[in-house]
């Protein structure tokens, strides 16, 4: 299996986003390939989050074209979305806090833990806990309690349940927006392992950062977003961490310095 | 494809590994502590032991008999009152909609139509009520609070309006009225059907997937939303649970008394509000326990009825659960922070 031969998981072609007279995309080309780690680069406002929002069925884009392995579609909301398989990690919307970390891993895909009765699904908890018990450690996260609630856990334990959640339901598609944003370097660490542990069980990833040398760690290739627009789409091979950080910050490889 | 080709077990990724070995074992007191009754059991015990104390004849079966039955109405309220803030939202019209139904049941019944039809009448009247309270609040982003403020209002001066004021009474008993309200041992028949439904819905809250995502929305909507969780489903659903619960309580009502007066559940939704605070929910919504809203209940019901038999004014009864409340709500405080939450 090389790389080149296999077709994109996800290509979007011409894509905008308009919210009224504010233009976030403006015309986006890229794709991301079965079983790799993108990273989606770009300042503040230059339009990640929107365009995961796309990816993640919560957004409709004004125009252009979805293909979703090789077929054309339209991603008309979030359950929509993740039924083919996509799996996002929001910001700050992760995960809810007040529940406990088995009842989050299956949360809204309660249907393989359920007996089903007439209008009502009754839990098969001790199986829920197993599963999620099983499925963390796979990810190499060993937590025994999965009763604690998940407000007592750590932002990267936190970063940790979302990934297990869509390695174990089969996502081929992984959207992590941020997800070491507000981590220690200890933590960070942790989480860009388990970006590599789920690429290597064979989800595609793409990973949303403003810190270049955490991207540089993990990802295989790079797509820059600079004012909704994409400024380049690289691997890692053919970019140096400089170049990334001047075509985050000028949309070009040359720094403004020596472009001007 | 990629997908099983590389299903590696990463027990061995020494980075990644061990992420909570060190979190200390949980020891029996932390596991009580972290659930959301905890406080509402100490509380209850407590104010079971002050009474039998020193409110004399607290154990006469008609005191027993009193207390238990004053509690069945309200608790049938607080159990959907309790279900609707676990969804993140507050329903200030049960104790008008709870009067209401009691006033519709005899007037339906005093019009002919026999009590077995009205009572799923008034039950599907109360779903629909709520469903409807729930979609302005959801789909208009109304505040709960204006939406069943209004309710509040409306329904009482209907009420109010239908009967001119006067209470009203069955004209016939009806024999499935009385089955309804039948006596074992002591055990008034509204109480059972308080019980029933703290089970039915205890085991609803914490073993079904409908309870899932009640805790889920009222946790944080816009993430469950996310996680696929139909947000606003849910919380139209909790809605129509409560106003239904609350049409329940009308009926059981009109079954125990054969009357109502137009002022009939005044105040009750404060009261319910209150019981399911004292019971450990929180009021931000995604925490609470039903158990616990009923223990609220019987407390409440327990410092009337023991006020009364110590022969202190009623006046009082409101400045002490007034005070329950705010104690409660420390305590409460507490377990959460316990709880990391
Ligand atoms: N719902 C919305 N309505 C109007 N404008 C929006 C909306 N969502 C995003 N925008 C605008 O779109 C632009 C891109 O925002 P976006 O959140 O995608 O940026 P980002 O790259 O994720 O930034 P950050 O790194 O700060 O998270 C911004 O100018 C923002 O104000
Ligand atoms: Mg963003």
């Amino acid at each position: 299996m090389t790389k080149d031969s296999i077709s994109p998981l996800l290509e979007l072609k011409e894509i905008t986003k308009s919210f009224g007279r504010v233009h976030s995309l403006r015309g986006i080309n890229m794709d991301v390939k079965p079983g790799e780690v993108l990273g989606l680069l770009g300042d503040n406002g230059a339009g990640k989050s929107t365009l995961i929002k796309v990816f993640a069925g919560v957004h409709q884009p004004t125009s252009g074209q979805i293909i979703w392995q090789g077929q054309q579609t339209s991603l008309d909301s979030p359950r929509a979305a993740m039924a083919k398989g996509i799996s996002v990690v929001y910001q700050d919307l992760g995960i809810i806090p007040l529940l406990s970390i088995y009842r989050n891993f299956f949360l809204g895909r309660e249907e393989e833990v359920s007996v089903k009765l007439p209008g009502l699904m009754v839990l098969k908890k001790g199986q829920m806990r197993e599963i999620a018990r099983k499925s963390l450690s796979q990810l190499g996260i060993h937590i025994t309690d999965v009763d604690l609630t998940v407000a007592r856990l750590s932002g990267g334990e936190r970063q940790s349940i979302a990934i297990a959640r869509a390695v174990h339901f089969q996502s081929k598609l992984l959207i992590l927006d941020e997800p070491t944003a507000a981590l220690s370097l200890k933590e960070t660490a942790k989480v860009l392992a388990y970006i590599q542990e789920a690429k290597r069980q064979g989800v595609s990833v793409v990973f949303i950062t403003h810190n270049i040398s955490h991207a540089y760690e993990v990802c295989d290739r790079f797509t820059v977003l600079y004012h909704g627009k994409v400024a380049e789409t690289t691997s890692r091979e053919d970019v140096s961490e400089q170049e990334l950080a001047n075509l985050i910050n000028t949309g070009t490889r040359a720094s403004r310095r020596l472009a001007v | 494809m990629a997908l099983d080709t590389h299903q590696t077990v990463a027990g061995g990724n020494g980075e990644a590994a061990a992420i909570s070995a060190k979190r200390p074992e949980k020891t029996f007191i932390d596991k009580l502590m972290l659930r959301p009754e905890s406080g509402v059991v100490i509380a209850a015990v407590a104010v079971y032991l002050f009474f039998s104390a020193f409110a004399p004849h607290f154990f006469s079966d008609r005191v027993a008999s009193n207390l238990l039955l004053s509690s069945s109405t309200l608790g049938i309220i607080a159990v959907g009152v309790a279900v609707l803030m676990i969804a993140g939202q507050f329903d200030l019209s049960v104790g008008s909609v709870y009067g209401l139904s009691a006033g519709m049941v005899i007037m339906g019944v005093n019009a002919g139509i026999p009590a077995v039809v009205m009572l799923p009448i008034i039950l599907v009247a109360g779903l629909m009520i709520g469903a409807f309270h729930g979609f302005l609040v959801t789909k208009l982003q109304i505040h709960s609070l204006i939406i069943t403020l209004g309710g509040l209002m409306f329904y009482r001066g209907v009420l109010l309006a239908l009967t001119e004021g006067f209470p009203i009474r069955l004209k016939v008993p009806d024999p499935f009225l009385r089955a309804f309200d039948f006596n074992w041992n002591g055990i008034p028949g509204p109480f059972f059907w308080f019980l029933i439904l703290v089970v039915i819905f205890a085991f609803v809250l914490t073993s079904t997937r409908f309870g899932n995502w009640l805790f889920a929305t009222g946790g944080s909507p816009e993430a469950a939303r996310g996680m696929g969780v139909p947000a606003e489903g849910v919380q139209i659903a909790a809605f129509a649970l409560n106003s239904m619960m609350a049409c329940l309580a009308g009926y059981v009502s009109v079954a125990r008394f054969s009357s109502v007066d137009a002022l009939r559940g005044q105040g009750m939704e404060l009261e319910a509000v209150l019981a399911v605070v004292v019971g450990g929910a929180s009021l931000n919504g995604g925490y609470g326990s039903i158990v616990g809203a009923a223990l609220g209940v019987l407390i409440i019901s327990m410092i009337q009825q023991g006020l009364l038999l110590m022969g202190i004014s009623v006046y009082w009864y409101q400045a002490g659960i007034g005070l329950l409340l705010i104690v409660a709500a420390v305590v409460n405080q507490r377990v959460r922070i316990r709880n990391g939450v």
